[in-house]
């Protein structure tokens, strides 16, 4: 939320640039993704990438390559190169992590998951798109997130567990820069992490009807060595009638008084 | 820099005022201050009805920012009133604490009930739910004698889901998105991140043994209020905060009308034979547009709440 002046970041000017050289090379925008797929056009002609999507695969669990152990599928991996370039005191607060999951996941407290940690989970999220805001909803904990496609700059006033995202189009992809992140939630449940200094870059791009490729740059100079990245498909949810439904964790943690049994009981 | 990471102090007071106070607004002599709090005539009585602006594929465009217009009591007698006891002057939330300046700013000064039918203005509780909800009202905390129960305390205040209609009922931090495209209305909500999306193609609710918490909401146009069908929604949340009990029986048929270019009402039918003697109707000036430029703020609610051990001195969640 900001009224009045706001205080720029330079990665917000980079956005308003991006928005900028699309204005005077409007070749760029008529581009088809490296598929070559051109997906259909919502009203005022921007891709459409609204709808339910869902991944299928195991990042939730373990970004990088991983055997399976109790309940837990085993996966090939998301990360480009497979490894995640941990600074050395990072790798072994990334080990430490994974010992103490169960005390230390955010998740396991029902916090809100971040990104790109949310986007991954095992639940689906609903993308509502319109010119100028992008609502992203999400099963998981009744958790969203706003993309700002107006130009706007970054807000400049908080840490978010979800951060402060500002979108724009470069053709068939949708980019978006999050900024703004408190050094709380992880990657993953096997303990990759991030701090405070964490700068994603999420590109959305459809590939075919009913799947879209999700390219993430990770970048957090007090963690890493260098910035890295991770792809994987997003796939469109088939049910007739699908709708997001409810995972609200805390409702699990609870005590409730049930309305419904005593509502039986007395007259 | 602000954090929306909330503190002890924060919860602390969003316990007191959300919970303990049922009665925020208590109903006083009305004064000019108070006159845009009234609830709008309906557009039928209205002389010239607003008409709002349409959207490319042709529906009412209500999109927008906005925030609550006041609170509002639910219904009259909701505190017994003390003869010859002077009006409280309109107040302001005053607490400095997380998150951004408009979280505070939420004039608290609604004198006339959200309750407008039955004509009493009182919500017609069947006897045992009445004296239920005297009951968790009581076990909120403000009778220092008596023991909190976690089980009867305010889902709200706990960070878990407002529910329908509650979310839309006003609140502190309670700022609106409103998006639409052809097909579907979608509001995201500032309080606790939570979202309504509403297809307005007439789609059957889902199945009756799915409950949720913000219920199955499925909407149409009637000229240019959005008319929102909401049921299968659980019995774990309460219809407005002072413990307004419901079961997940519960239908309720929701009416948003812009009266203004920059006002919505909001109208709200609400059954629960389990629990209410008959159908009841609350109305009342719901949103009012922020200034151009306004962003809404994350609230994380279960991120930052130490209830347990300010409260309860034992963890059940998160923060211990």
């Amino acid at each position: 939320m900001r009224i009045g002046p706001v205080r720029g970041r330079s990665i917000g000017a980079c956005a308003v640039v991006g928005l900028l050289v699309l204005a005077v090379m409007p070749v760029i925008g008529q581009a088809p993704s490296r598929s070559g797929y051109r997906a259909p056009r919502t009203f005022d002609g921007r891709p459409d990438l609204s709808g339910i999507w869902q991944v299928l695969n195991t990042a939730a669990w373990d970004l990088q390559a991983h055997n399976a152990s109790e309940n837990v599928p085993a996966g090939l991996g998301v990360v480009e190169g497979g490894e995640i370039p941990y600074q050395p005191w990072a790798a072994a607060k990334k080990r430490q992590n994974a010992q103490n999951w169960m005390k230390d996941d955010p998740l396991q407290k029902c916090f809100l998951a971040g990104v790109p940690r949310a986007t991954y989970l095992p639940y689906p999220f609903q993308i509502v798109q319109t010119p100028k805001y992008i609502g992203i909803a999400y099963e998981y904990n009744h958790g969203s997130r706003t993309i700002y496609v107006d130009g706007s700059p970054h807000s400049g006033v908080g840490e978010f567990w979800m951060g402060d995202s500002r979108g724009h189009w470069e053709g068939e992809t949708l980019v978006v820069d999050v900024t703004e992140f408190n050094d709380q939630t992880w990657f993953d449940r096997a303990g990759n992490f991030h701090s405070e200094a964490l700068h994603v870059v999420e590109r959305y791009t459809r590939t075919s009807p009913d799947i879209m490729t999700y390219d993430v740059t990770i970048e957090d100079p007090k963690v890493f060595t260098r910035p890295w990245k991770m792809s994987m498909p997003l796939y469109r949810r088939q049910e007739k009638n699908v709708r997001l439904l409810d995972y609200v964790c805390l409702e699990f943690k609870e005590p409730f008084v049930s309305f419904d049994e005593l509502s039986k009981t007395k007259k | 820099m602000k954090s929306p990471v909330f503190g002890l102090r924060q919860l602390t007071w969003l316990v007191v005022v959300c919970a303990f106070t049922p009665a925020t607004a208590s109903p006083q002599t009305s004064t000019p201050a108070a006159k845009s709090q009234t609830p709008s005539k309906a557009p039928a009585s209205a002389a010239k009805p607003y008409v709002p602006p349409r959207t490319p594929w042709g529906d009412p465009d209500i999109q927008g920012i906005y925030k609550n217009v006041s609170m509002y009591p639910l219904e009259s007698r909701e505190r017994p009133t003390v003869e010859g006891q002077t009006p409280a002057p309109p107040s302001r939330r005053v607490d400095a604490g997380a998150g951004p300046e408009h979280w505070y700013e939420v004039p608290m000064n609604g004198t006339t009930p959200m309750v407008i039918d039955p004509p009493d203005r009182r919500v017609p509780y069947k006897p045992w739910a009445r004296t239920l909800n005297s009951e968790i009202n009581t076990h909120q905390g403000d009778n220092p004698e008596v023991k909190i129960r976690r089980d009867y305390l305010d889902h709200r205040v706990r960070c878990l889901p407002s529910g329908a209609p509650r979310v839309t009922t006003p609140c502190a931090y309670c700022g609106y998105q409103i998006l639409q495209g052809p097909g579907f209305v979608a509001f995201f909500y500032e309080w606790n991140h939570l979202y309504q999306y509403i297809p307005l193609d007439r789609r059957q609710h889902v199945d009756a043994n799915l409950k949720l918490w913000m219920g199955d909401a499925v909407g149409h146009w009637e000229g240019n209020t959005l008319v929102v069908d909401v049921t299968n929604l659980n019995d774990k949340t309460w219809v407005a905060r002072g413990a307004a009990i419901h079961t997940s029986a519960m239908h309720i048929v929701e009416r948003y009308t812009p009266v203004d270019k920059d006002t919505i009402d909001y109208e709200v039918r609400i059954e629960d034979p389990n629990v209410f003697t008959s159908p009841w109707t609350m109305r009342f000036p719901a949103f009012s547009r922020y200034p151009q430029g306004t962003e809404l703020y994350e609230y994380a609610c279960a991120e930052g709440n130490h209830i347990d051990e300010t409260v309860f001195g034992v963890g059940l969640t998160g923060n211990k």
